[in-house]
C-alpha cells in the first residue's frame, strides 16, 4: 500500500513537471532525420523556452484513427499531419477546438481560399505519377492515357492507410464519379503493388526499381534535383488538373497547454518554418516566402481538382468498398 | 480432494479465453443488413477463395517437391551430412517467417541474386515478385523442408527386413519405390499435406509483406487491416468468425488422423539403403540433394551472408535495435517460464485427478480450441478489450505474453502430461507407502520430468522469439521486437541494418533450435505422444 502510494505521488509529480511540454502527433516521415521535425522542434523550443515531444505514427491516414480512438484520454496537444480528405472528419469529430489567428487568409499563399477556424494548413502540394525518363518515353497527358495507353508498372498506396492513396481513391471518383470501380479495374492491371505508407513504395519499390511509376507527389522530383542533382526523375502533370492535398494541424480540446499549442500554430505560419517545409518535407509552403529553392522553380504546377470534404467523409467508406472490389 | 485447484485452473482458462471475445462481443453491431452486406460483398468471396486457394497451391507444391528430397535422403541417410540436412529441415518449423519474407525479396526480387545473376525477370518476362508469385516462392521455402522431415521420418521407419524381403523377392528399384516406400509416405500425405494447408491459410507475414495489396489478400491479413486501418471492427470480427468455421471444417476433414506432435521425434534406425550405391542412382541423388539443398536453404545462407557483409559493429550499439533486442529476450524468455510452469501446473493437476474424466476432457478440449483460434483473433480481442490501456508500456508487455503463453500452453500440457502420467503412474505405490504429501511427491517428479521442461521452455521461447503476428497489433513507435523491428526495417529500405536485425534474428532462433533438435537426438527422444 506504502509503495503504491509513493507511486502515485512520484506519478503525479512527473505529470506536473511535464505540463509544460508539448506533444505533438504527427506522422513518421515528419520526425525522420530528414524530415523538417527535428529542425523545427530545435528552432521553437529555443525560441518559447519548452520541450517539444512528436509522437509519429506510422501513416498519416491512421493519425486521426489513433486521436479518435484514444478519445479523452489522449495525450496530444497537436495534431499535425492531417490532409483534406481527413478534414470533415476531424471537425465532426468534437475533439479539436479553435485556434486564435485571426484573417488568416490574408497571411496565406493558397490556391483557394481557407475556411476553418480551427485547423490551421502547413504546407500543400499536388499528387502525381513520378517516374524516370529513361524507363517511360511518353508520359500520360491525363488519367485516361495512364489508365489506357501508358505501359508501366505502378506502385499505389493503400487509401485506408495513406493520404496519397486516399487521395488518388477521390482524384478517381473526382474525375469518373459512379464509373470509377471500372476504371479502377483497368489501372489495378498495371498496379503491381499497393502499400501501406509513401516511404515504402517510393523506396521500396520505384526507387529500387521494382517499378516504373509511384503515386507520389509533383514536388518529388525536387527532392531529388536539390539532394542528388538528378534531373531524370520527373512528375506528371494532367491537363484535366492534379488532385490537391493540403496538410493541416489542429489543437486538441482537452490539450492542457492551449496557449503553447496556439504559439505553435501561429509559429506554422512564420516564415521560420514556412522556410524549412520545401527542403524537408518537399511541400509548397503555405505562405509567400524569401528563398524557395531553386529545384522548385523547375516544377510544373497543375490546375487543382478537389471534392468536397464532406462529400468525402460521407462516402470514403462505400468508395474504399468500391476500390477493395475492383482490385 | 483437489477440487478447489480445479476450479481455479478451469477458471483461469476461462477467463483468459473468455475476455477477448467479450471485447469482441462488445463491438458488434447486430445489423443485419450490414452482415447481409458483407457476406454478398464480392471482396469477400475473393478473400475466401484466394485465402483457401494460395494454401491449397501452397501445400500440394510443398508436399510433391518434398517427396523426391525425401526419397534421395532415405537412401543415404547413413551419411553424417544427411543426419545434419534433416535437423536443418526441423529448422524450418521454428524460423520467424518474417525472416523468408526478407530472404525472398533478397533473392528473387528485382535487384536480388536470382535476377542479377541469372537475369530471370526477362527470361520469364517477370514483372514482379510481389503477389502470388512470392506467397508461393515463400510458402514453399518454410514448407518443403517441414514435409521432406516428416516424409523422410516415414520412410525411416521401413523396417529393414522389408528391404531384404523386397530383395529376396527380386523387386527392383521402381518396384521397390512403387511397393513400399511410395506406399509409407502416402500413409502420411494427407496429414502432412492438411498441416502445411493449414499453415499457409493462417499465414500472416508473409501475405502482409509479399502479397502487394488487397488482390492478394487472405482472411487473416483482412482481419488485420480492417482492425488497424479502417478501425471497422464489424468486418474484423465477422471475418474472424468465418476464418473460425473455415479452420473448423478443416479441422474435422484433416486432423482426425493427426496423432500428437512426432515432429521432433527423429530415432534413426540407420542401414545401409540396398539401393544406394547404383551409379546412377547415386548420381541421381546427388543432384537432387546438392540442388533442393541450395534451394531450400537459400534462405539460411542468404541472410547469414548478408549478415556478414553488414557492418554489425555499427548497428550493435544503435539504441533502437537494443530496445528491440531488449524486448525480445524479455517477452520470450518470460513466455518460455510462465508456459513451462503453468504447464506442468496444469499437468499435474490432471495427471493428480486422472480418475475425473470430465474435468480432464475439459482442459483438453479448452485447450485445442485455442490451437484452432488463430493467434490475430485473440489479438483482435485484446486489442479491443483493453481500450486506451493497450497504450501503456506495461500492458503491451503483459498482453503479448499473455496472448503467446495461450497459444503455447497446450501444446506444453500436451508434451508434458504424457510423460508425467507414466512417471507418475509407476511412482505411486511409492508415494503411497512413504505417505508423501503431494508437493513433497511433484518436488521427486521434478528431476524426472526435467528434461521435457527445459524442451517446453525452449520451443515456446523459439517461437514466440519469432512471432510477428501478435506484436503487429501491439508494436508501436516505442515499442518493438527484433521482428516487428525487422519489418519496419524491411519497409523503409534500411536493407544493411536490416540485414544485421535478420543475421541477429536467425543465429538466436537457431542456437534454440539445435539446444532441442540435441535433446532428442540424444537417446530417448523428450516427445513421447
Amino acid at each position: 500500500m506504502k509503495s503504491l502510494l509513493i507511486f502515485l505521488i512520484t506519478l503525479s509529480i512527473s505529470l506536473s513537471i511535464n505540463a509544460e511540454r508539448l506533444t505533438i502527433y504527427t506522422y513518421d516521415s515528419f520526425v525522420s532525420d530528414w524530415g523538417p521535425g527535428p529542425i523545427i522542434e530545435k528552432i521553437f523550443e529555443e525560441k518559447y523556452k519548452t520541450d517539444i515531444e512528436f509522437v509519429a505514427v506510422d501513416s498519416a491516414a491512421t493519425l486521426l484513427n489513433k486521436v479518435i480512438l484514444e478519445g479523452n484520454t489522449s495525450k496530444a496537444d497537436i495534431v499535425l499531419g492531417l490532409d483534406m480528405n481527413l478534414f470533415d472528419l476531424a471537425e465532426k469529430s468534437d475533439l479539436f477546438t479553435t485556434h486564435n489567428i485571426k484573417n488568416i487568409n490574408n497571411i496565406m499563399n493558397l490556391p483557394l481560399n481557407w475556411e476553418s477556424n480551427k485547423f490551421v494548413p502547413y504546407n500543400y502540394g499536388y499528387f502525381s505519377f513520378v517516374y524516370n525518363e529513361e524507363s517511360i518515353d511518353s508520359p500520360p497527358k491525363s488519367m485516361d492515357e495512364l489508365i489506357n495507353s501508358t505501359n508501366a508498372r505502378i506502385v499505389i498506396q493503400d487509401p485506408r492507410t495513406s493520404t496519397p492513396g486516399l487521395g488518388l481513391l477521390t482524384w478517381m471518383k473526382a474525375l469518373y464519379g459512379d464509373k470509377a470501380g471500372d476504371e479502377w479495374k483497368k489501372l489495378n492491371k498495371k498496379i503491381i503493388s499497393v502499400t501501406k505508407g509513401w516511404t515504402d513504395a517510393y523506396y521500396n519499390f520505384f526507387i529500387a526499381g521494382e517499378a516504373d511509376m509511384v503515386l507520389s507527389y509533383t514536388t518529388s522530383p525536387a527532392a531529388h534535383i536539390m539532394f542528388e542533382e538528378r534531373y531524370d526523375i520527373l512528375a506528371t502533370t494532367f491537363e484535366e488538373g492534379n488532385y490537391i492535398t493540403i496538410e493541416f494541424a489542429g489543437i486538441l480540446n482537452n490539450s492542457k497547454n492551449k496557449d503553447l499549442a496556439n504559439k505553435f500554430l501561429n509559429f506554422m505560419l512564420s516564415e521560420e518554418f514556412q522556410s524549412v517545409i520545401p527542403s524537408t518535407n518537399i511541400m509548397y509552403p503555405v505562405t509567400k516566402i524569401k528563398n524557395l529553392p531553386d529545384a522548385f522553380d523547375k516544377l510544373e504546377i497543375p490546375n487543382f481538382i478537389q471534392i468536397n470534404p464532406k462529400e468525402i467523409n460521407k462516402n470514403k467508406e462505400k468508395w474504399i468498398d468500391e476500390w477493395l472490389n475492383a482490385s | 480432494m483437489y477440487l478447489k485447484y480445479n476450479f481455479a485452473v478451469l477458471f483461469f482458462f476461462g477467463i483468459i479465453i473468455l475476455l477477448p471475445f467479450i471485447g469482441i462481443f462488445s463491438k458488434v453491431n447486430y445489423e443485419l443488413n450490414s452482415i447481409y452486406d458483407f457476406i454478398q460483398n464480392s471482396y469477400t468471396h475473393r478473400l475466401i477463395y484466394f485465402s483457401i486457394y494460395q494454401a491449397f497451391l501452397s501445400a500440394i507444391l510443398s508436399c510433391f517437391l518434398a517427396i523426391p528430397f525425401a526419397l534421395s535422403l532415405n537412401r543415404h541417410k547413413d551419411l553424417k551430412i544427411i543426419k545434419f540436412i534433416i535437423s536443418l529441415c526441423g529448422f524450418c518449423f521454428v524460423i520467424p517467417t518474417i525472416l523468408i519474407v526478407f530472404a525472398v525479396i533478397k533473392l528473387f526480387g528485382n535487384n536480388g541474386f536470382y535476377n542479377s545473376y541469372f537475369n530471370l525477370y526477362e527470361m520469364f518476362s517477370i514483372e514482379t515478385i510481389f503477389g502470388m508469385k512470392g506467397i508461393l516462392i515463400a510458402h514453399v521455402l518454410l514448407n518443403t523442408p517441414f514435409a521432406t522431415r516428416l516424409f523422410f521420418q516415414s520412410l525411416n521407419s521401413i523396417p529393414r527386413k522389408y528391404y531384404e524381403i523386397s530383395s529376396s523377392l527380386n523387386i527392383m528399384f521402381i518396384g521397390n519405390l512403387i511397393k513400399l516406400e511410395l506406399p509409407y509416405i502416402r500413409q502420411n500425405f494427407l496429414t502432412v499435406f492438411s498441416i502445411i494447408f493449414s499453415l499457409c491459410f493462417l499465414s500472416f507475414a508473409i501475405v502482409m509483406a509479399l502479397g502487394g495489396g488487397p488482390k492478394y489478400s487472405t482472411i487473416e491479413v483482412a482481419i488485420y487491416q480492417h482492425a488497424l486501418f479502417e478501425l471497422n471492427f464489424d468486418k474484423a470480427i465477422l471475418l474472424s468468425f468465418l476464418q473460425i468455421f473455415i479452420c473448423l471444417f478443416f479441422l474435422m476433414i484433416g486432423f482426425y488422423k493427426l496423432k500428437g506432435s512426432n515432429f521432433f521425434e527423429v530415432d534413426q534406425i540407420i542401414f545401409i539403403h540396398p539401393y544406394k550405391n547404383y551409379s546412377f542412382i547415386k548420381i541421381i541423388d546427388c543432384f537432387v540433394i546438392i540442388l533442393f539443398s541450395i534451394f531450400l536453404f537459400s534462405p539460411i545462407l542468404s541472410i547469414l551472408y548478408n549478415f556478414i557483409n553488414s557492418e554489425f559493429y555499427i548497428f550493435l550499439i544503435k539504441e533502437k535495435f537494443l530496445e528491440a533486442f531488449y524486448n525480445s529476450l524479455i517477452i520470450s524468455i518470460t513466455t518460455g517460464i510462465i508456459v513451462s510452469v503453468i504447464g506442468f501446473i496444469i499437468s499435474s493437476i490432471l495427471v493428480i485427478n486422472y480418475k475425473n474424466i470430465i474435468f480432464q476432457q475439459s482442459i483438453f478440449l479448452i485447450s485445442s480450441s485455442i490451437i484452432i483460434i488463430s493467434p490475430i483473433i485473440f489479438s483482435l480481442g485484446y486489442f479491443i478489450v483493453l481500450g486506451e490501456l493497450r497504450y501503456l508500456q506495461f500492458i503491451k508487455y503483459l498482453v503479448v505474453i499473455l496472448i503467446n503463453c495461450l497459444f503455447l500452453l497446450p501444446f506444453s500440457i500436451l508434451i508434458l502430461f504424457n510423460s508425467l502420467k507414466n512417471i507418475f503412474l509407476n511412482f505411486e505405490n511409492f508415494q503411497q507407502t512413504f505417505r508423501l504429501s503431494i508437493k513433497n511427491y511433484l518436488i521427486i517428479l521434478l528431476p524426472l520430468i526435467k528434461k521435457n521442461i527445459i524442451f517446453v521452455f525452449a520451443f515456446s521461447s523459439v517461437l514466440t522469439f519469432g512471432d510477428f503476428t501478435i506484436i503487429s497489433f501491439f508494436k508501436g513507435q516505442d515499442f518493438d521486437t527484433l521482428p516487428s523491428y525487422l519489418y519496419k526495417l524491411i519497409s523503409i529500405y534500411r536493407f544493411d541494418e536490416a540485414s544485421f536485425v535478420a543475421g541477429t534474428i536467425l543465429m538466436l532462433s537457431m542456437i534454440i533450435f539445435l539446444l532441442i533438435d540435441n535433446l532428442n537426438y540424444q537417446g530417448r527422444s523428450a516427445i513421447k505422444t
